[in-house]
């Protein structure tokens, strides 16, 4: 399939053009997701009315937020051809770290001591966490050429190990928790929550990166084949290591966001969440072989399964209706994509 | 000779390496596997003498056969499908949902509802049936509309658990995750039965990876999994089926995975819908750590037993020297970089070798 596939694209038919406008990203495959969140939409609302209703909508938005976070990040990780596993275990991480230093929090752990930081170098130090862990995950798949699935699946699992190392198994709770800190995950800005908003900037710099920016060009071109990218001069392994690192720490936020919206930090927090991400960028049209796919695209996959769940919710849908079905629409999403695909090709 | 060094900086050639060596009983490779499984064991024996106690080698085993076949449909779908991507992601569900069919259409299930009473045979027949019927269905969605297998397997891994919830929730009637318990002489021979010294499953596990194996090396169907997994296009062009070997080598997994989710379901004698949570990963594990290259067209049987051997002896090892589970993740997850970077420095080597032969 990879082969074919760029057989047909000499590099990277994909690629944005450099035009006075990054063009509208608007393809088969795209249409494919989003016809598939827009009949979603049509038949819920038709179905239920209080799914069509703009505090409901809020809903949705705030809780795709935290894991849409990942899946922005995530997408430029596919398009250059990887993968990462560990992000769920950066969450995880980076919310019991970020946590501990808050003023107020508490936990039978030895880590979480009295030395406590600002709210704002807190979040930084919790940043430079989640940055640093993406960093080490791009210089192995970079440094050692082992396939971004097996580095990423033995730090997923070893940073899930120090998770459990650093709380010592206990959840870390705030007494009080600072107003700055209950802000990032529950406050509200002009009536929107505050993780729609960074959710939206993130999507909104990360769309600009890739389409506007050189850096952009490169993370398809080396998607779309890489030696032709290393051949042309463009920096294959520093661009690599920078999409990692920029996933570790936007993954970082997203447990920084989820530590604040729970009001605590559990050792099992993000447990499944790079599973969640990967969907919703595949569902997005963004193919795991690298060079095509758009962070747009990832937008409307996060918020597809993230108005299934909520629409399952609405209907008080048992967990087993829940699984079967994000599972399907999962398949016929892709489905979807591959035909059009197909049909584009012939 | 043309084509030759447009392929050395890949991994195909390493594929081929490994034909060479193919007259030989053991790899280098699996000569470090063995000795790491002496290794730890003598390692373990110091620390908790009752390691090398019968009761431990056996539980041992149990667990090592549970893996190893659920393993090696996983590396013959990475041989076969490498180049593609290829992995299963839905093995884990699949062996909930195999255990969930076959205990909760049992006659001897201890459940309230119980509407469908079969024998056991009945039972496990039709679990392995649909497991490998799901199976195919990921293999006809990755050949057909040409998808990639990890996104594939991924949708079926949440079916399947939902599947599974189902199953349990007909079978008890009502939908808590409680699990059907039963007592039945089959499930005993699965998880309870010795042949000999040796469990009955770890037997079972033996024939499996000898016909396995044989089939790989032997047949034309199975050497033509290493040409597809070396590059899809090749396989066209000799004249491979494609599609249809795809959609078989999904459904072998899926068969697999399922007998998977009836030993454990025997070992427990319950079967939850929540079993076998996260077990692709260890399965994985297992597949990678015997040698099989993630991208394709290079694997081996023999290794594939020997890493369930390990992965399980650590997993054993460790809990009975009590290590806390979080020092678990922390070694398992070292063993598993280590295991990659062996392999890597071990295909460099194989292709320094063809490129001075060359």
């Amino acid at each position: 399939m990879s082969s074919t596939a760029q057989m047909g694209s000499p590099v990277d038919a994909d690629a944005p053009k450099k035009g006075r406008w990054a063009r509208p990203n608007i393809r088969a495959e795209n249409v494919a997701s989003g016809v598939v969140l827009l009949g979603l939409v049509i038949v819920l609302s038709g179905v239920s009315p209080a799914f069509l209703s703009f505090s409901n909508f809020l809903d949705i938005a705030r809780v795709v937020a935290i894991t849409g976070v990942i899946a922005a990040g995530m997408t430029l990780v596919i398009i250059t051809g990887g993968i990462d596993l560990s992000v769920g275990s950066t969450v995880g991480l980076v919310g019991a770290v970020t946590a501990s230093l808050v003023a107020g929090s508490a936990s039978n752990s030895s880590f979480v001591t009295d030395f406590k930081l600002p709210v704002p170098l807190a979040v930084l130090v919790g940043l430079a966490v989640g940055g640093a862990i993406g960093f080490v995950n791009g210089l192995i798949i970079t440094k050692t050429h082992i396939e971004p699935f097996m580095a990423t699946l033995g730090t997923m699992i070893f940073v899930r190990g120090l998770v459990y190392l650093f709380t010592g198994g206990y959840p870390i709770h705030f007494d009080p928790m600072p107003h700055d800190f209950a802000f990032i995950g529950q406050g509200a800005l002009f009536g929107i929550p505050t993780p729609v908003w960074l959710f939206a900037i993130v999507v909104a710099a990360l769309w600009w990166a890739s389409r506007r920016m050189s850096v952009g060009r490169t993370i398809y071109a080396i998607g779309g084949n890489p030696e032709a990218a290393r051949l042309s001069g463009l920096k294959v392994d520093r661009t690599k290591i920078l999409v990692y690192t920029l996933l570790g720490l936007l993954a970082g936020l997203a447990g920084i966001i989820l530590t604040s919206r729970l009001a605590s930090a559990d050792t099992v927090n993000g447990v499944g969440y790079e599973l969640i991400a990967i969907s919703g960028v595949v569902i997005g049209g963004t193919s795991l072989v690298g060079g095509r796919g758009s962070v747009i695209g990832s937008l409307i996959g996060v918020f597809t399964v993230g108005v299934i769940q909520n629409a399952l919710n609405l209907f008080g849908a048992s967990t087993p209706i829940q699984y079967v079905v994000t599972g399907l629409v999962l398949l016929l999403a892709i489905s979807l994509d591959g035909i059009a695909r197909l049909r584009r090709r012939t | 000779m043309s084509s030759l060094p447009a392929q050395i900086p890949g991994r195909r050639r390493g594929a081929r390496a490994s034909g060479a060596f193919r007259g030989l009983p053991v790899q280098g490779q699996q000569l470090a596997l063995v000795l790491m499984i002496a290794l730890l064991a003598a390692g373990f024996t110091s620390r908790a003498p009752e390691f090398l106690s019968l009761d431990s080698i056996e539980n041992l085993l149990r667990s090592a056969s549970m893996f190893g076949i659920v393993g090696l449909g996983m590396t013959v779908v990475i041989i076969s499908c490498g180049s593609l991507g290829g992995i299963d992601l839905s093995v884990g569900s699949m062996m909930a949902l195999g255990g969930a069919i076959g205990a909760g259409l049992l006659g001897t299930a201890f459940t309230a509802a119980n509407p469908v009473r079969l024998p056991a045979v009945l039972t496990v027949l039709i679990a392995l049936l649909v497991t490998a019927l799901l199976g195919a269905a990921s293999g006809l969605l990755i050949s057909r509309l040409k998808l990639a297998p990890f996104a594939v397997t991924l949708g079926m891994m949440s079916v399947a658990r939902g599947l599974a919830y189902l199953m349990v929730a007909f079978a008890i009637g009502s939908s808590n995750t409680a699990g059907v318990t039963f007592s039945d002489p089959l499930f005993d021979w699965f998880g309870l039965t010795n042949i000999g010294p040796v469990p009955a499953v770890t037997v079972l596990f033996l024939v499996l990876a000898v016909l396995i194996a044989f089939m790989l090396k032997a047949t034309p169907f199975g050497r033509g999994l290493f040409v597809l997994g070396g590059n899809a296009e090749n396989a066209r062009l000799a004249g491979i089926n494609v599609r249809r070997t795809i959609v078989i080598v999904f459904a072998i997994s899926g068969l697999l995975a399922g007998l998977g989710g009836l030993i454990l379901t025997g070992r427990l004698s319950s079967a939850s819908p929540l079993a076998a949570n996260g077990y692709e990963l260890e399965v994985i594990m297992v597949a990678v750590i015997g040698g099989t290259s993630l991208s394709g067209g290079r694997g081996s049987i023999l290794g594939t037993v020997l890493a369930a051997i390990l992965v399980s002896e650590i997993d054993t090892g460790l809990d009975m020297m009590n290590v806390p589970s979080f020092n678990q993740y922390l070694i398992k997850g070292t063993i598993l970089v280590v295991a990659v970077v062996m392999d890597k420095v071990y295909q460099a080597r194989s292709n320094r070798k063809l490129v001075q032969t060359a």
